[in-house]
């Protein structure tokens, strides 16, 4: 049971692994680690409001990508442009809150956010390409 | 940086629903007022309280003299006449010059008199400020509007992901415990409107999505953005030939539109270079029969009256349409209307409730974080108190002002600010001299009841018009208005009553109970 416990309460957490006196950061002096005194400013009201804009922020950027990547893609399949742009971009306004949410709450931010720069330098890269648009 | 998804969603929540509220409950309050724009433009315009034509409305007779003569001495570019419905009895007649410059005016079916020019901006005003906030300079209000709906999506997603009880939380309701029944009231709100707060607010941003997505425009236009809205419109252009030539009957092109539209009836009538040998008529049809914003237009030469195109969208483009008419409800059915007007009054119940939760919430906290409670008590004030308070005021200085006064509907915009801001500053003083931090809520109640009491009377003195007659002369818009008037005065007054009754706890001896 105390194990079950450890492992909930590194989800979500910082990251740090099973908390015990040494990984608490006490040094030998016994003040407070520099890893125990991140793990508490990421929480303070001020950080999290910073990685909320942050995510809202990249979150449009990413969309931004898709949609314009959407659109160029479905116009080249044959789409006229006007549908193109009018399905790409319903489709972005759905999508926002979707990665928005997902980025804000993931369990490993890290890895998120790579996934969604990767998604995105990718996109951007596919527009980029000679006869892309 | 969370204990679990759970924390962050609530936390998102409540960080984003405090922080934009106060600009949803604008958008929110003063779309559920636009809902009514057309009979409030009876009400605020009382020369435009006539009878619905009985017999339709011949474009021939009746629009083209008028239209030309408005347009007499000036080159147009179009001249427009909106056709009366059932909500709106008149011709309301748009023309517009070479430049860009146009002009307005209401007629008169029956005898084609035009009506002088409107010294109110009626609903309108209610309508347009609900998306720009009366901010126009660089479309700020519309950016804000838009930041604001799109935060209200993520607030209500987030709000849902948090009741993992969503149906127990749904029918409970604590009326007993002061701050349960704060956000029983919160979630009962939330939850009864949810598919419209979702759909009206999604809409909302699909309507302007060239402002507020323009990806897929930008990469696909490129330097043609302007092409875009005739395509996706499926609409016909062309230039003036520059030499003069008549005009065809614009009564055989309505017979030939409604023959077209099998029954169908026109809402607009267009004339694109007035005039003009290359002249063409857009006539576009009624959209009370339709949740949809297709209007089908047709295009017709204006020389020889002949078919051009037929406007017809295409998948995306009335999907488009469809989301912007459930957002726009341009619609006639009165029942859906109102149940439109109820699920907006429920959303702005949602956002006040929030509100006030989080100031009981932390009320108990005092004297810790006094500054925020006093701010949010008074935004809480100045919008669910202030804003009401405002438009009621907006009302009575309708009545009041003379005709003859010099921009006389600038001026109840002007009383329309002055108001808001009184209130606002009534609440913040008030706030700020209470023992609890609370807000002087009864006083703004009274001061509610006694406008809307006021609108109604003055309404009725001003044109004779009171309720019972007006309901007897079939004049249903302004009968409404003034009864909906009667009930705000009521509903402010139970409320006050009902405030009155409760007693706040006295912390300490001698200390205030109210402001």
């Amino acid at each position: 049971m105390p194990k079950a416990r450890k492992l909930r309460a590194g989800l979500f957490s910082s990251g740090e692994g099973p908390v015990t006196r040494i990984s608490q950061g006490a040094t030998r002096s016994g003040a407070p680690g520099l890893h125990w005194r991140l793990a508490g400013l990421r929480k303070t009201a001020p950080a999290r409001g910073a990685y909320l804009l942050a995510v809202l922020a990249g979150s449009y950027g990413l969309v931004w990508t898709l949609t314009a990547g959407a659109a160029v893609l479905l116009s080249r399949l044959g789409l006229e442009r006007s549908e193109a742009v009018i399905a790409s971009s319903l489709l972005g306004f759905v999508l926002y809150p979707t990665v928005a949410l997902a980025l804000f709450a993931a369990h490993r931010p890290l890895r998120a956010w790579g996934l969604v720069a990767g998604l995105g330098a990718m996109l951007l890269l596919a527009r980029h390409l000679p006869g892309a648009n | 940086m969370f204990t679990s998804w759970r924390q962050a969603m609530l936390w998102l929540h409540s960080v984003l629903g405090l922080g934009l509220a106060g600009l949803l409950f604008v958008v929110f309050f003063m779309g559920s007022l636009a809902l009514y724009d057309r009979e409030l433009d009876r009400w605020m315009l009382p020369q435009t309280r006539l009878p619905t034509p009985s017999s339709q409305v011949s474009l021939d007779r009746q629009v083209l003299p008028v239209a030309e003569h408005l347009g007499a001495g000036q080159m147009l570019e179009q001249w427009y006449v909106e056709l009366p419905s059932n909500r709106v009895p008149l011709l309301r007649l748009q023309t517009w010059d070479l430049q860009a410059q146009g002009q307005s005016r209401f007629v008169e079916p029956g005898t084609g008199r035009v009506l002088a020019a409107a010294g109110s901006r009626g609903g309108d005003f209610f309508y347009r400020f609900h998306y720009t906030l009366h901010l126009e300079a660089g479309r700020l209000g519309l950016l804000l509007v838009g930041l604001a709906s799109m935060a209200g999506l993520l607030t209500i997603v987030a709000g849902l992901l948090i009741h993992a009880r969503l149906f127990k939380d749904f029918f409970s309701f604590r009326p007993d415990q002061a701050l349960r029944r704060l956000l029983d009231l919160h979630n009962l709100s939330g939850v009864f409107a949810l598919p419209f707060l979702l759909g009206i607010l999604l809409s909302g941003l699909v309507i302007l999505f060239p402002l507020y997505l323009p990806a897929a425009l930008l990469a696909t236009y490129q330097e043609q953005a302007g092409r875009f809205e005739t395509e996706a419109r499926a609409a016909f252009a062309r230039p003036a030939a520059g030499q003069p030539g008549r005009l065809a009957s614009l009564d055989a092109m309505a017979a030939q539109a409604r023959s077209i539209w099998q029954g169908g009836e026109p809402a607009f009538v267009r004339v694109w270079h007035p005039g003009d040998a290359r002249a063409y008529v857009e006539i576009g049809r009624s959209l009370a029969d339709r949740l949809s914003l297709d209007a089908e237009t047709l295009y017709f030469d204006g020389a020889s009256g002949h078919l051009l195109h037929q406007a017809i969208l295409k998948p995306a483009a009335s999907a488009y349409s469809l989301l912007a008419g459930l957002h726009v409800a341009h619609f006639r059915q009165p029942l859906l209307r109102g149940l439109y007007f109820l699920a907006g009054m429920s959303g702005c119940l949602m956002l006040a409730s929030g509100l006030l939760y989080w100031s009981e919430k932390h009320r108990a906290r005092l004297p810790q974080g006094r500054t925020a409670l006093c701010l949010v008590e008074t935004l809480a004030a100045g919008l669910i108190g202030g804003l009401p308070l405002a438009t009621l005021a907006m009302l009575v200085a309708n009545r009041v002002l003379a005709e003859a006064v010099a921009e006389r509907a600038s001026w109840e915009v002007i009383v329309f600010f002055t108001a808001w801001l009184g209130a606002a500053l009534h609440a913040a003083f008030g706030v700020y001299r209470s023992a609890g931090q609370r807000a002087p809520w009864r006083k703004q109640c009274a001061a509610i009841a006694l406008l809307a009491l006021a609108a109604l009377l003055l309404n009725s003195l001003s044109t004779g018009a009171h309720p019972l007659r007006a309901l007897a002369e079939g004049q249903c818009a302004v009968a409404g208005v003034d009864g909906a008037l009667l009930l705000t005065a009521l509903l402010a007054a139970c409320i006050g009553k009902r405030l009155r009754q409760i007693q706040a706890p006295a912390l300490t001896p001698g200390r205030l109970e109210d402001a």
